[in-house]
């Protein structure tokens, strides 16, 4: 099983990446669960096939406890699992102590036990905020993370502050950062500037994904590229970039 | 495995103070807690209020201490629990859960004059807003109700919980324009002992009544103080409490301690007879007990005393006292050093330059028992856990001695413990004291 | 309402049921909070503290620390107190303050482990669960860190397990289980969380016996079965027909007999009709056996505000989530004897019969934790006393 983070700047197209990536290695014959640690509770939109995903928090703001993994699970396209962990209404609460609690809930009825996935994504809000925003890094959870940037200043920022975030934990033993995923917005010399910020961090840049109107097409009726039209180049380049990551499991 | 614990020389102490650091424990240790450690508590003082009640929201475990000091002093019915859970945390629902329970609380007893809710840490760190949950509640009942915090993780900071929680109790209390001769004591949790010169010398002055949270029978009497025309703060766990009321309910106040030395004694009647106005005549007293020192000195004889911290005063002023009775004074135990201890420590120094000041939450004391310290006999039940052979005076927060009659009833309660003393840990457990 | 308690106070928390547990075996134990929660353990849960030289502290956890996960801090404070006294281990709980903010114990864990050398034991405790949960896992750590392997014979040695003052009391009750069992045969008899140090500890797995009295020994025993093939009994002998079967059961592990010793007293028959014990589910367990074997009560059920375990379960047993489970179970089953912690006392209702008390640490504290009620073996005195005279027949 590999579990890998994605982190980026908020608005960076992290969930779109991550749900594509999953669509695209279910569809090679791998089992995939992807957790959505957002208390917006939409990363997982474009997989769960039209059905109802209750968010895990939602449901324990419902029922105080939950006993059973179909309450707060969905299998939607191929079969990938989805998990949403939600989160409090804005403005009162804790966010980040969500993941938390959401974590502990998927611990105790054994869903990695269950599913048995070959991946788990976890796609996770923003840069990190706080601790419960840090959970995806720690030892049991991710071992791998991968950051969803552009050449925008504001992207690189957050990249860096995750960068910061992981080499502070390195003493815990938290997961390892594989690199970059570059999510074009067409900037100028956009590649040339994510090439020369991943160098001075030390890390590769393993995917260019190109603009693509398709993605919002399919989008807009609640699927991937990739579930949409697999012959897209768009979907053809992110059927690539999975293998990249299937790679990297196998070269480590 | 043993290790010397963690002490300084009064002059240390000293230097230390002048040199800006101010706290004893030395950079940022882990904190003993010995049995003796704790006090009143948040919910025992909030209790204060008059025909309140009280309702404590926090993760089950936090109101355990409280409680059952509740149940061992009498006051656990007034006082209920709304346990937050994981789901709470997350969600904040536990603000709404409050209100609901409120509902159910006001169902099941009396109409209550008044309503505290209590908060812990927790609502700290998720700034939850008890403040706003407070004045909803106050509408849907029409009862007061006001906010509090058991928050020691805020302990550091400016707003401390022993001192919030005094201005809790007194933010019941409505403003009054028209002011009477009479004034409000502030800082101690009980009102000054009857038997204290110190009524006496007020009424002589013309200042009648003197109000005390403590001596209100009634939700009423407690609104009263809000027409008295001054603050008189006794001890410096009031002072948020003192400048709350100078604000907003217009009373203006001073800081006339409780002191046991003649000359502290003095110096507070003399601060009250400048900022009041008035003219007290106190030399009599003053010779009075001057006569009961040395009456009580010949009976005790020379004997050697530890000073700890968890007492009815100031433990450096106390030693002081205690010296300048004629005692000695190897040892204090106390955890912090305020700016009004000051003086207290220089004179200390100049006159016993070796005392030795221990910290009681030190690490380090977790060996103490090894020591085994030597005195006749211990002023609070911390100084007489670590000189575990010594008898203990309690000196404790439960009345309040002031003026004239704290060198009195100190002397008292020393002879007391000298001549029919009572099992330490007894004593100790029996006064529910809650960290 | 849910969660709304009006009558008992808080229980003790989980982080307390940890420090119970680790109280004698020598370690460095810090509880992550503000020592409000310390003062929670300290004063109210552990009766062993006065004069005692135990290094459990608090981590003196601020606000600015937290709000910023200054974690160094933490782990600074812990270095220097390791350094200047050395001990065996260092074990770091969790309150509701790092429960907010996530810290990751684990991984402080990890940290400490590497810069100190010693074992570093890391609880997840939030003191929103109960002090059984902190024990049980407590009991776990231990085994798992501190249990050498056994390969060789078994010994005449018996571990007790559960045996914290929060359930068991100061100590005298397992004193007096010790006895019976050195009777039986056991030579070598430690009780973890009471007299056993990690040197007893360590030779659990040479056990041919392992005795649970507390639901907090349960998975440590189950642990214990699993990796060394020791069986478990779970119960406390209480009155004379308990404590033969107990008696010939632990000895008939050493291939020995023991021949009953006197035969049981029985009440009148039909004194009790039903009978209810609210308590720690092993200890109300054994008050049932207690109830059945000596006094002849036949329905008797055992409710709980605590972790309740399947193989311990009997029909009418009720787990107690609020207190108003309990004054509804009282209401509809109208039992004519009951036995509890004497704060359960306003639940009950106004038609019950006869109440009797039995304190249990975990729930009333330091109220009654100087006279608590001898019951192991033919001692009974406290419980029996109030039993021989029912207060009224059904």
């Amino acid at each position: 099983m590999r579990r890998i983070a994605i982190y980026g700047k908020g608005g960076i197209g992290k969930s779109t990446i991550t749900s594509t990536l999953s669509a695209a290695l279910s569809t090679m014959g791998y089992r995939v669960m992807q957790v959505g640690c957002d208390p917006k509770a939409d990363s997982t939109i474009t997989l769960t096939a039209g059905k109802t995903l209750t968010p895990i928090m939602d449901y324990l703001k419902e029922h105080g406890k939950c006993d059973s993994l179909e309450e707060i699970t969905v299998q939607g396209f191929n079969g990938i699992v989805c998990v949403e962990t939600g989160g409090p209404t804005p403005g009162i609460g804790c966010a980040g102590r969500g993941i938390i609690t959401s974590f502990n809930v998927l611990d105790e009825l054994g869903a990695y036990q269950v599913f048995n996935p070959d991946f788990v994504f976890y796609d996770v809000l923003g840069d990190v905020v706080c601790g419960g925003f840090a959970l995806p890094l720690r030892q049991g959870y991710a071992d791998e993370v991968i950051i969803v940037t552009s050449g925008e200043p504001m992207a690189l920022f957050a990249a860096g502050n995750i960068k910061k975030a992981l080499d502070n934990f390195a003493e815990r033993d938290y997961a390892q950062l594989r690199g970059l995923i570059l999510n074009l917005r067409n900037i100028e010399r956009e590649e040339e500037i994510v090439y020369d910020f991943a160098e001075r961090m030390g890390v590769p840049v393993f995917g260019i994904i190109p603009r693509d109107k398709n993605i919002q097409l399919y989008e807009s009726r609640q699927q991937t590229v990739i579930e949409g039209d697999p012959a897209l180049n768009i979907s053809r380049s992110i059927m690539k970039l999975a293998e990249q990551i299937i790679d990297l499991g196998e070269a480590s | 495995m043993a290790c010397a614990p963690y002490s300084l020389s009064i002059t240390e102490l000293k230097t230390a103070v002048e040199s800006g650091t101010r706290k004893l424990l030395d950079g940022g240790s882990l904190r003993y807690c010995p049995p003796s450690a704790g006090g009143w508590g948040i919910i025992r003082v909030g209790l204060l209020v008059p025909e309140s009640i009280m309702l404590f929201v926090s993760p089950a475990g936090c109101g355990r201490h409280g409680a059952i000091a509740g149940l061992q002093l009498g006051f656990r019915q007034r006082l209920f629990f709304l346990y937050v859970d994981e789901v709470d945390l997350v969600t904040g629902r536990h603000l709404e859960r409050a209100k609901e329970a409120v509902e159910e609380i006001l169902a099941s007893i009396s109409r209550p004059r008044a309503i505290m809710i209590c908060a812990t840490c927790i609502d700290d760190l998720l700034v939850s807003d008890y403040e706003k949950l407070a004045e909803e509640v106050e509408n849907d009942y029409r009862i007061p109700v006001r906010a509090c915090h058991m928050n020691p993780i805020a302990m550091d900071g400016k707003k401390p919980p022993q001192l919030t929680i005094q201005k809790a109790i007194h933010e019941f209390i409505p403003a009054v324009k028209q002011k009477e001769q009479a004034i409000n004591m502030l800082g101690s949790f009980a009102a000054i002992n009857r038997g204290s010169e110190f009524y006496e010398l007020m009424a002589g002055a013309g200042v009648s009544p003197v109000r005390h949270i403590a001596a209100c029978s009634t939700f009423d009497d407690l609104c009263s103080m809000g027409r008295s025309f001054y603050n008189v703060l006794i001890k410096p766990g009031g002072k948020l409490a003192a400048e709350y009321m100078a604000k907003a309910l217009n009373i203006p106040y001073c800081y006339a301690p409780v002191s046991y030395g003649l000359e502290a004694i003095a110096a507070s009647y003399r601060k009250l007879e400048e900022q009041l106005g008035i003219s007290l005549d106190t030399a009599a007293y003053y010779e009075k007990t001057e006569k009961a020192i040395n009456y009580y000195r010949k009976i005790l004889g020379s004997i050697s005393i530890a000073v700890g911290e968890n007492i009815n005063a100031c433990p450096f002023e106390l030693a002081r006292a205690l010296l300048s009775y004629g005692f000695e004074v190897p040892y204090i135990f106390t955890d912090q050093v305020l700016d009004i201890d000051r003086e207290n420590i220089n004179w200390l120094a100049e006159r016993r330059p070796h005392i030795k000041v221990f910290t009681n939450a030190h690490p380090s004391m977790a060996n103490f028992l090894d020591e085994k310290l030597k005195v006749d006999l211990a002023i609070g039940f911390d100084a007489g856990y670590f000189c575990s052979g010594a008898k203990t005076a309690a000196l404790s927060m439960d009345c309040q001695a002031y003026g004239f009659e704290a060198a009195n009833s100190l002397l008292k309660e020393m002879t007391l413990a000298m001549n029919n003393p009572h099992s330490h840990r007894e004593q100790m457990y029996a006064a529910g004291l809650v960290l | 309402m849910k969660g709304l308690y009006k009558y008992l106070p808080p229980f003790a928390p989980d982080y307390s049921g940890v420090c119970s547990v680790l109280f004698n075996l020598n370690g460095i134990v810090i509880i992550h909070d503000a020592s409000g929660c310390t003062g929670n353990f300290t004063g109210y849960d552990e009766p062993r503290w006065y004069g005692s030289n135990a290094a459990i502290f608090s981590s003196g956890l601020r606000e600015i620390e937290a709000v910023l996960g200054d974690d160094e801090r933490l782990i600074n404070r812990i270095m220097e107190a390791v350094e200047r006294m050395p001990r065996n281990f260092v074990a770091l709980l969790g309150s509701p303050a790092p429960a907010v903010i996530g810290t990751d114990m684990q991984a402080l864990a990890r940290i400490l482990k590497a810069r100190s050398g010693l074992p570093v034991l890391s609880f997840d405790t939030t003191g929103i669960k109960y002090y059984d949960t902190g024990a049980s896992q407590a009991y776990l750590e231990i085994a798992r860190n501190f249990v050498k392997p056994w390969n060789g014979k078994k010994q005449a040695l018996v571990n007790i397990l559960g045996a914290i003052p929060l359930d068991m009391g100061k100590g005298k009750r397992v004193r007096d289980i010790g006895l019976l069992l050195r009777q039986c045969g056991f030579s070598k008899v430690y009780a973890w969380g009471q007299n056993a140090g990690l040197k007893e500890i360590s030779q659990a797995g040479a056990a041919s016996l392992n005795l649970v009295v507390a639901y907090s020994g349960l998975a440590v025993a189950r642990y214990l079965h699993e990796h060394f093939a020791t069986p478990y009994m779970v119960g406390i002998p209480i009155g004379q027909g308990s404590t033969n079967q107990f008696m010939r059961t632990a000895s008939s592990v050493l291939g020995l007999e023991t021949p009953p010793r006197t035969t049981p007293y029985l009440l009148p028959p039909n004194t009790y009709a039903q009978a209810l014990v609210i308590g720690e589910q092993v200890m109300a367990g054994s008050i049932r056996s207690f109830l059945r074997l000596d006094w002849g009560i036949r329905k008797v059920n055992v409710a709980s505000f605590f972790a309740m375990d399947k193989e311990l379960w009997e029909e009418g047993d009720k787990f107690l989530e609020e207190e108003d489970d309990l004054s509804s179970l009282c209401q509809k089953e109208n039992y004519d004897l009951i036995i509890g912690d004497p704060l359960y006392e306003n639940l009950l209702g106004a038609n019950q019969g006869r109440f009797i008390h039995f304190p249990h640490v975990a729930v009333s504290s330091r109220l009654y934790w100087d006279n608590e009620p001898a019951c192991v073996s033919k001692q009974l005195e406290g419980l029996s006393s109030k039993l021989k005279t029912p207060a009224r027949r059904t």
